[in-house]
């Protein structure tokens, strides 16, 4: 009860506050005012550049008109914030503010623009029905039956934004996508019925068709309808995640009967009825319940939530025990949401939910089973590894989630969790033993000692460094923009078109180093800037080859893994660097945050939500830096649990 | 063990056949020909292949304009058809400039002509050509359209979506086409296990009413379920029940239209056609039976993806296609053709011999690779001449020099004669710099569409 009082107090509040986020200063500060001084010191200044056409460093300022314009891309104005607090822009050759000038920019987006007011008010974002990605689907038809079948690849692959596929702006349905879909329907129930067996006993499709065929067989006709009939209703509310109504009930029972008429023996139509079921836009789409007459954010109906978990946790949709947990319970408070949500965390099927679908698109590695290794370099490399590099970043991240791990854990680690085959690898076969390393075994990952080898964690795992590589040579900027992108949160821009041509040879013939090359290039300085965030990185990690092995040694050549961060922390070789990474682990936290938030919604953020990152941060230090404290902490938000209706 | 005496997915494929066939037609022999009216002119079929990350254009270019003298070496493969070849020098693609992107907008708005967004939500301005012409004439065909592609693409960059670099084919400015990357499943959803028949165009285009049977009725209830549905949603909800409600209409189409394609109908519309069966047999042999039904090899799995879109066009079952070679900014490695490295990074050439070279051997892979499907089309007789003959399709890329990321001076061909007897052989230069979309909007007009303007387009160009 006493939430509401807080929603109907913020909703009084809803214009009051809105306007007060982006509220003009008072006459006292008219300096500080954007329409009436600061937007021309911008323009005089910065827009020079930062406009449409020229677009310097990716950033155009001019489009920003008014403070919500600001506000709106608020993470380039911060970007701007540091930029003038460095000294770093304008650059030296053009015009410069007065020391005053500078001071009320800076004291502009500090006041503006970092400092965002947190009250009650709930910002869930614009609702839109999501259609499943291939992998949800796969995931709700394997649940359903019991089996593991890959359908994925039986699916148009989904447009990716944000780095993820299960953005619901852009998660439409066409015409080959639905013919795929019934297509599947035909395959899934064929495949069930004609192996009935193959079907998990007690999963729904089971209950369905399995047991509904056994007593088919004793009932007399009518009876056997009747029986359809229930089995029917019960299948439908696990696969459309909510009770029917006595419409759809109706409905459903009335493709049975139908089917029927024609001559269909019950199970045909039963099979028919399946077919409806699967193709229904109910099954394929995520349709949340609207809240007629509500203008204010409301909390989402219970069914909703138990789905906005199962795919956030699981990738799936709830299985019939959530549906029934839905059933028994409120769900409306934060502590009994976190409740489920832990239990959820334990559960196995965490690996391909918030595993698989979240963790690896961050990192870029949901693919890596297509990148390519040049086989006449690296002649003794077995392709097979690819997917055990992969499986000990999944085992990694799934240990460290339930089993009170930090994100430092995430980052570097003393132990490994590998096969044999990647043990030997890493050069640590030892530990295996002779029996363990031959036969079937070698297949099963188990947690080792990693010793002085340099693994464990993401950062100098195998699949981040070949994932990174090119399939012949290592390539130190791609590593670099990396790192700089996926765990700083702050890649550099894309290159200016026309990029000037790395020379082969020195002036003096010689032929040149990679590193002398980069060098080289760096002496340009449009390249310049760009540069120095990644190349040094990337030579940190020049101790891995293509394929993520260690080396001492390239081309010949003692290899120089030390450098200098743009940020100023110098290194002298890849176990410096890694300590440098782990003192970077608050930054690396918040870009964590920032992308699990972002597919948890699966919505791109607002400024709106930086309060909520806060709060999860919040939440991650207090409960001791354990990254369950993060899902839990986003779960149990505001924004994860409420819904706003949809313009109609 | 099948208790059913016959299965459903049977019954599904064939009621329809079945039941709408005019009976006595059915069970005529063949050797209707004699009833059928004077052959009509085949339809004009149109294709957009689209290679990533430009190509070295030393070994792209032609020096005359007028009649090709000698293929420059990564073209060389097209001898055999180079009669229905139309080189076109001087396009360039302003759209696809993008804010110090060079490859995103390339492949995102190459089919589009309007500027992408800069966004990780991908907004290209506007429908691609080939969606446009398939909303146009492709309703007269089973499948209004195919958007193939070999690769599924990345996640995308420097706040970019992912999806610009993996699709060509947009629906319209916020949706792409979706890809087709396996060609088990291509086949299979285009001919349901059904060996297709060129479709007659002498024949009015059967009766619309669905034939009683259960699928029907299964079709029924979720598009009443959908409209019951989409009263109470959102705008954008609504308009997302209207694309489902479409995607329903298109699964019955396909069955509807697919049941007119019987043997009897085709007889005589056109050339008869004793391959097509054969040619069926022969893909579905190749079909890779078990794992994921796409081939390990690179080039086998593009001949089979270019094998079934020879076999749809020949069968009509689709008038219009795109393809894409690989994503843009792919990465690529070639190792089949002894190329290594990754395609992106080589073509970041830096003028380097080894890199320039490598990269004339993945272009003239992938011209190989086009020219044998050219070929395919040219050896199917069709009307006076050959089915290639009714082709026109567009090969190139949004980039020109990889290196540079220019979006001039783009390397682009035309194949096929569009119906309008083209001649070939040809090398058009430009005087002035004209936009890629004139292409388009001449391509759209030889397959019947009439269209004033397209993207940036001035005036169609003089291909003929």
């Amino acid at each position: 009860m006493q939430r509401f009082s807080i929603i109907a107090l913020a909703t009084g509040l809803f214009l009051s506050s809105v306007t007060n986020v982006v509220a003009q200063p008072g006459r006292d500060k008219e300096e500080l005012s954007w329409d009436r001084n600061i937007n021309r010191l911008f323009s005089r200044y910065c827009n020079k550049c930062h406009n449409a056409d020229a677009f310097k460093g990716d950033v155009n300022l001019e489009q920003d008109k008014d403070l919500k314009m600001v506000l709106d891309h608020r993470d380039t104005w911060l970007k701007v914030g540091d930029q003038l607090e460095f000294g770093a822009m304008p650059p030296e050759n053009s015009r410069q503010p007065s020391a005053h000038e500078a001071e009320l920019m800076s004291q502009f987006i500090d006041t503006m623009v970092r400092k965002i007011e947190c009250n009650d008010l709930i910002r869930p974002g614009k609702p839109i029905s999501r259609r499943l990605n291939r992998y949800e689907y796969q995931n709700t038809i394997n649940a359903l039956s019991g089996w593991k079948v890959d359908w994925s690849e039986r699916i148009s692959p989904d447009p990716i934004a944000y780095g993820f596929d299960n953005i619901g702006e852009v998660m439409a349905l066409s015409d080959t996508q639905l013919q795929q879909f019934d297509d599947l329907a035909t395959e899934i129930i064929d495949r069930a019925f004609d192996n009935p067996t193959s079907l998990k006993v007690d999963s729904p499709l089971h209950q369905l068709i399995f047991e509904s065929n056994t007593e088919f067989a004793t009932l007399p006709v009518d009876q056997a309808d009747a029986l359809a009939s229930s089995r029917i209703e019960q299948f439908a509310s696990i696969a459309f995640r909510r009770p029917l109504t006595p419409e759809q009930s109706t409905g459903l029972t009335s493709v049975y009967l139908q089917a029927r008429r024609m001559e269909e023996t019950p199970r045909d139509a039963l099979a028919h009825t399946i077919h409806a079921i699967l193709i229904s836009p109910r099954f394929l789409f995520r349709i949340e319940k609207s809240q007629p007459d509500i203008d204010e954010p409301y909390l989402v109906d219970k069914y909703d939530l138990i789905s906005r978990l199962s795919f956030f946790l699981w990738a799936s949709a709830p299985d019939s025990k959530l549906m029934q947990y839905a059933a028994t319970h409120d769900l409306d408070s934060f502590e009994e949401v976190g409740q489920l949500a832990e239990i959820m965390i334990a559960d196995e099927r965490v690996r391909h939910g918030l595993v698989d679908r979240f963790f690896l698109q961050w990192l870029r590695l949901a693919d890596l089973e297509s990148h390519t290794v040049d086989t006449e370099i690296f002649a003794d490399f077995d392709n097979s590894l690819i997917g055990d590099m992969k499986q000990e970043v999944s085992e990694t991240i799934l240990q460290t989630i339930q089993n009170d791990g930090t994100v430092n854990d995430l980052l570097s680690s003393d132990s490994v969790y590998v096969t044999s085959r990647l043990a030997k690898f890493y050069g640590l076969q030892s530990q295996f033993s002779e029996s363990q390393q031959q036969s079937t075994s070698n297949l099963r990952v188990r947690k080792i000692d990693a010793g002085n080898s340099g693994r464990g964690g993401l950062l100098t795992s195998a699949a981040v460094l070949l994932a990174t590589a090119d399939p012949n040579r290592t390539n130190v900027p791609r590593r670099g923009n990396y790192v700089a992108g996926v765990f700083f949160g702050d890649p550099p821009p894309p290159p200016p078109p026309g990029v000037p041509e790395l020379e082969a040879e020195s002036e003096s013939g010689k032929s040149l180093t990679l590193r002398e090359k980069l060098e080289q290039h760096r002496a340009n300085p449009e390249c310049a800037s760009c540069h120095a965030k990644m190349d040094p990185i990337g030579f940190a990690l020049e101790n891995f080859d293509a394929v993520g092995r260690w080396r001492t040694h390239d081309n010949g050549k003692l290899i120089d893994a030390s450098g200098e961060l743009v940020t100023g922390e110098s290194f002298n070789d890849t176990a410096e660097f890694k300590q440098i990474v782990l003192d970077k682990s608050p930054q690396i936290t918040n870009q964590l945050v920032k992308q699990m938030l972002t597919y948890a919604l699966g919505r791109g953020l607002s400024y709106t939500d930086e309060c909520t990152i806060n709060s999860v941060l919040e939440a991650y230090k207090e409960n001791d830096q354990h990254l369950s404290a993060i899902v839990n902490a986003i779960v149990t938000s505001d924004v994860f649990r409420y819904r706003i209706n949809p313009e109609f | 063990m099948r208790n059913r005496p016959l299965s459903r997915r049977t019954l599904l494929r064939g009621t329809g056949a079945l039941l709408s066939l005019p009976l006595l037609e059915a069970m005529m022999p063949g050797g209707t020909r004699s009833l059928m009216a004077a052959p009509i002119k085949p339809p004009v079929r149109l294709g957009f292949f689209y290679v990533p990350n430009g190509v070295n254009m030393n070994d792209w270019r032609v020096a005359n304009a007028g009649v090709i003298g000698e293929l420059p070496k990564t073209l060389q493969p097209l001898a055999a058809v180079r009669d229905k070849i139309t080189l076109i020098s001087n396009l360039e693609a302003e759209h696809c400039e993008g804010h110090e992107a060079g490859h995103e907008p390339a492949g995102g708005g190459f089919l589009v002509g309007q500027r992408c967004k800069h966004s990780e939500e991908p907004e290209v301005g506007g429908t691609s050509i080939d969606q446009l012409v398939a909303r146009k004439i492709g309703l007269q065909t089973p499948i209004e359209s195919l958007t193939l592609g070999i690769d599924p693409g990345h996640g995308g960059d420097h706040g970019y979506s992912g999806t610009y670099l993996s699709h060509i084919s947009w629906r319209g400015k916020r949706t792409p086409a979706p890809l087709e990357l396996n060609p088990r499943l291509l086949f299979e959803r285009l001919y349901q296990g059904k060996t297709p028949a060129r479709r007659s165009l002498n024949e009015a285009s059967g009766n619309d009413d669905q034939p009683a049977s259960p699928h029907g009725s299964v079709l029924d209830y979720v598009l009443e379920d959908a409209r019951a549905l989409q009263t109470q949603l959102g705008y954008n909800d609504r308009q997302r029940m209207e694309d489902y409600i479409e995607g329903i209409r298109s699964v019955e189409r396909r069955v509807q239209k697919a049941s007119q394609d019987s043997r009897t109908h085709h007889e005589g519309s056109f050339d008869s056609d004793p391959e097509l069966d054969g040619f069926y047999r022969t893909i579905e042999g190749h079909l890779p039976k078990d794992g994921r039904g796409i081939p390990d090899k690179f080039s086998d799995h593009v001949d089979l993806m270019l094998d079934i879109l020879a076999l749809a066009y020949q069968a009509d079952t689709t008038r219009i296609s795109s393809f894409m070679f690989s994503y843009e900014k792919s990465g690529r490695a070639y190792k089949d053709i002894g190329v290594s490295g990754a395609h992106h990074s080589i073509s970041h050439h830096g003028k380097e011999e080894q890199n320039l070279n490598w990269l004339t051997d993945i272009n003239r892979h992938h011209i190989e690779l086009f020219s044998r499907f050219l070929q395919r089309l040219d050896a199917i007789p069709e009307g006076d001449g050959t089915l290639l003959d009714h082709c026109l399709f567009l090969y190139g890329s949004g980039i020109s020099d990889g290196n540079a990321h220019n979006h001039d001076d783009l390397p682009i061909l035309v194949a096929g004669r569009g119906g309008a007897n083209l001649p070939g052989n040809r090398h058009l230069v430009l005087p002035d710099k004209r936009p890629l979309c004139d292409v388009y909007l001449t391509m759209a007009q030889c397959a019947g569409v009439k269209l004033e303007s397209f993207g940036d387009s001035t005036s169609p160009l003089p291909l003929v």
